[in-house]
């Protein structure tokens, strides 16, 4: 399957949003948004890791190291309250633009 | 960027950053590997970790900021390797920005340093509109003395003017340059007394002021050793005994373009000099006025108070109001001084400005050759990712990194001969400025040193980011020396050639005839008017010395004239021209027999005066230049010169300057 690349600014929107289902280390939210994009979206580590910094530095999301199943350390990630709220403006800023390009592809 | 974002950067990432990290993303390798089972296919899915690091590292930091400081410390250890290069590009510039500085500071001084008198932020200095637009001068002194006890605006208004006296302090006698104040001069101006006290009220007595006497700092110093003793010692000035009753404060010289060696209080000046008349005549111009403002008063409500002053006064003196302006207490704040020195200040700018020039075309080619010769190490850096603006960036802080040393050094010479050089050109005159380097010297020599390393930055920028992605360019930087060579000729043939102009003029001027010998010539001023003998008093004194120094052996001829030629003093009275009745401005002499075969002056028709001449007022001679302007195509001996008969013509000589002369 060709990979996509995702629409810029994006990436934190869907992250934002895969850790309102609960905290999740930075592997979990890759597999999580391969597999409920249809095996679609593939965000490699390059772009992933940075933009959990960017959450972090924000302060957008808290991280705390953790034990997995598998007695592997990694670094869980958090949804802080400003992260929703963030979450919030931008599923709007989202909707908007979607509404925008749609409302040019179908009239044109 | 939102506030948290800004603190968390500040607080900066955690000790363990790149360690979490770096298990963070093993993590995460690890986890694909076990799922994809190929470590090819691992390395395509997650992609370059390096960047990864780079980029999450970005996302705390302020990217900029740490890229300088890096590119600081790389330019550091780039210059330290090759210090030839370092120190040659420094010192060329620090030879522009040290001349370019040196004369930023004298004109930061000049423009903007104000005298050194007390409060000088409320003080202005009072010019009047006299004559033609844009000349001005100080009041005539009764117009000062209507204003200075009329106006509200001021909470003091003083005055001075300059003379020359003789003072004699028992066997010696020398001559001092004074200035002559109103007696509230030091409270208005003063910055205290260093003994003493100031004037006495009394001293502003016209008919009978009182006969007192503030020394100069210096002059105590030097003429009396700093004694305590001289207040209340009794000083003969012109004749006439006075008391020094202060010494001002170390650094006063009031607002005075040269230092005075004492002030004595303005009556004084008409009876030190008779012979000048009444000096508190409208007639007479003009002093300098300085008055401090009320706080309460800006400088628009005390010109328009001035201007309804002056036209009450000159009402009664039948003549039409001046124009008032007030300028702050600096050099250049006086137009007069401005229009003098302006050109001057300009030449010597734009002479400045173009080393600072030929120093940055200088400092381009050496950083163009250098650039030549780090290709491969800027290629290096290009391949391993780094964008065209990165590489700028660095070759920019790098020329930053020179110029600053640069701008450092000259710092130190601008602020160390600044003083030295202007004091040096301008003599006395300097004497009551003092050179400081002040935040306007900074900044100036700071934006003059960015301006420097951004220009001598820009030619080898250029040629590289032209050059970065194209391994040879060899033919194009080439071309680009060759004109930033040919720059460097240009300036500098520019510069020789003005300097070498000024030199073959003053070789020129001193090889103009005065019109007169002067090789074997000696020139005897015996002060006679400074004594306030007048010239029926002067005669037997001058026949005397005259004699006496015909007795010397070697001396072949002796005469006197009441004007030096070329000796700074002149006589000008106005003649009617016998052919256009046009008014012609003439100088003259009152000259002795003798004294045109004593300065060899050539005789061109008539004769010369006979020492029987020497009583006679009905005759002249006059020089060529005369008599060609009043009587082209006669013979001028005989003709008529005002009440005068022309005996004889003698060739022109230069009396006033090297330029012109008559008489």
């Amino acid at each position: 399957m060709p990979q996509q690349e995702l629409l810029p600014g994006t990436l934190d929107l869907l992250v934002l949003k895969t850790l309102t289902r609960g905290p999740l280390h930075g592997y979990g939210i890759a597999q999580y948004l391969l597999e409920h994009s249809g095996q679609l979206l593939q965000v490699g580590e390059g772009s992933l890791y940075p933009a959990l910094q960017r959450l972090l530095v924000n302060g957008w999301t808290e991280a705390e190291w953790k034990l997995t199943e598998t007695g592997r350390r990694a670094r869980v990630y958090k949804l802080t309250a400003a992260g929703r709220k963030r979450l919030k403006e931008e599923e709007r800023e989202f909707e908007r633009m979607v509404g925008a390009i749609q409302s040019i592809l179908k009239t044109v | 960027m939102n506030w948290r974002n800004f603190i968390n950067r500040l607080r900066g990432k955690s000790t363990t950053f790149e360690e979490d990290l770096a298990e963070e993303l093993e993590f995460h390798r690890a986890m694909t590997e076990v799922k994809l089972g190929d470590s090819a296919a691992v390395r395509r899915a997650i992609g370059n970790s390096t960047l990864a690091i780079e980029q999450a590292r970005d996302a705390w930091a302020f990217v900029w900021l740490r890229d300088f400081a890096m590119d600081v410390r790389y330019g550091l250890r780039a210059l330290a390797a090759n210090k030839t290069f370092t120190l040659a590009t420094a010192g060329a510039l620090t030879l522009g920005l040290g001349v370019t500085g040196v004369v930023f500071s004298i004109f930061n001084t000049l423009l903007f340093a104000p005298w050194n008198i007390r409060d000088a932020g409320s003080v202005v200095q009072v010019l009047a509109e006299r004559g033609a637009p844009g000349r001005y001068s100080g009041f005539v002194w009764p117009e000062f003395f209507y204003m200075r006890d009329n106006a509200q605006s001021f909470t003091g208004m003083t005055a001075f003017d300059t003379t020359g006296i003789r003072v004699t302090q028992g066997d010696t006698m020398w001559t001092a340059m004074a200035n002559v104040v109103v007696e509230n001069y030091f409270d208005v101006l003063g910055t205290g007394f260093a003994l003493g006290r100031g004037f006495s009220p009394s001293s502003g007595d016209y008919k009978n002021p009182a006969p007192e006497i503030v020394l100069h700092f210096d002059t105590w110093m030097t003429r009396f050793g700093g004694d305590q003793s001289v207040l209340g010692r009794w000083l003969d000035l012109n004749g006439h005994r006075l008391q020094v009753v202060g010494v001002a404060a170390q650094g006063f010289s009031g607002p005075s373009p040269r230092s005075p060696a004492l002030w004595v209080p303005a009556p004084w000046r008409q009876i030190f000099h008779p012979e000048a008349g009444e000096f508190n005549t409208p007639n007479r111009c003009c002093n300098e006025v300085f008055a401090r403002l009320k706080p309460s008063v800006d400088r628009k409500n005390a010109t328009a108070e001035l201007a309804t002053l002056s036209a009450r006064y000159r009402e009664t003196i039948n003549r039409k109001p001046d124009k008032f302006l007030l300028v702050d207490p600096t050099v250049m704040a006086n137009p007069r001084f401005f229009s003098q020195a302006a050109p001057i200040l300009a030449a010597v700018s734009v002479a400045a400005l173009l080393v600072l020039l030929l120093a940055c075309a200088n400092a381009a080619n050496l950083q163009l050759a250098r650039a030549m010769s780090r290709r491969h190490e800027i290629a290096v850096r290009a391949s391993l990712g780094a964008g065209t603006g990165r590489i700028l960036r660095q070759l920019i802080t790098e020329s930053l990194l020179v110029a600053a040393l640069a701008g450092g050094a000259s710092l130190l010479i601008s602020a160390w001969l600044a003083g030295y050089v202007f004091g040096s050109i301008a003599g006395a005159e300097a004497g009551s400025l003092r050179f400081s380097l002040d935040w306007r010297v900074l900044a100036g020599i700071l934006a003059l040193t960015l301006a420097a390393a951004l220009l001598s930055d820009l030619a080898p920028a250029w040629t590289l980011s032209k050059g970065l992605h194209t391994p040879t360019r060899a033919t194009q930087s080439g071309r680009l020396r060759g004109v930033l060579l040919g720059v460097q000729v240009a300036l500098c043939t520019t510069l020789v050639s003005g300097s070498s102009l000024l030199v073959r003029a003053l070789q020129e001027a001193r090889q103009i005839s005065p019109g007169f010998a002067f090789e074997d010539v000696v020139r005897l001023d015996p002060r006679l008017d400074s004594s306030g003998a007048n010239t029926a008093q002067a005669q037997p004194v001058l026949g005397a010395l005259a004699e006496r120094i015909s007795a010397i052996p070697g001396v072949k001829r002796i005469a006197h004239s009441s004007v030096v030629p070329l000796g700074n003093s002149f006589n000008a009275t106005m003649l009617s021209n016998p052919r256009t009745q046009a008014q012609t401005r003439v100088g003259f002499a009152d000259v002795s027999a003798n004294f045109h075969q004593t300065l060899r002056i050539p005789l061109r028709a008539g004769r010369y005066f006979e020492t029987a001449d020497e009583t006679r007022k009905d005759i002249v001679i006059i020089d060529e230049a005369l008599a060609k302007q009043f009587w082209p195509d006669e013979n001028p001996i005989g003709q008529k010169v005002g009440e005068a008969t022309v005996i004889g013509v003698v060739s022109s000589i230069h009396i006033r300057g090297l330029a012109g002369g008559d008489v």
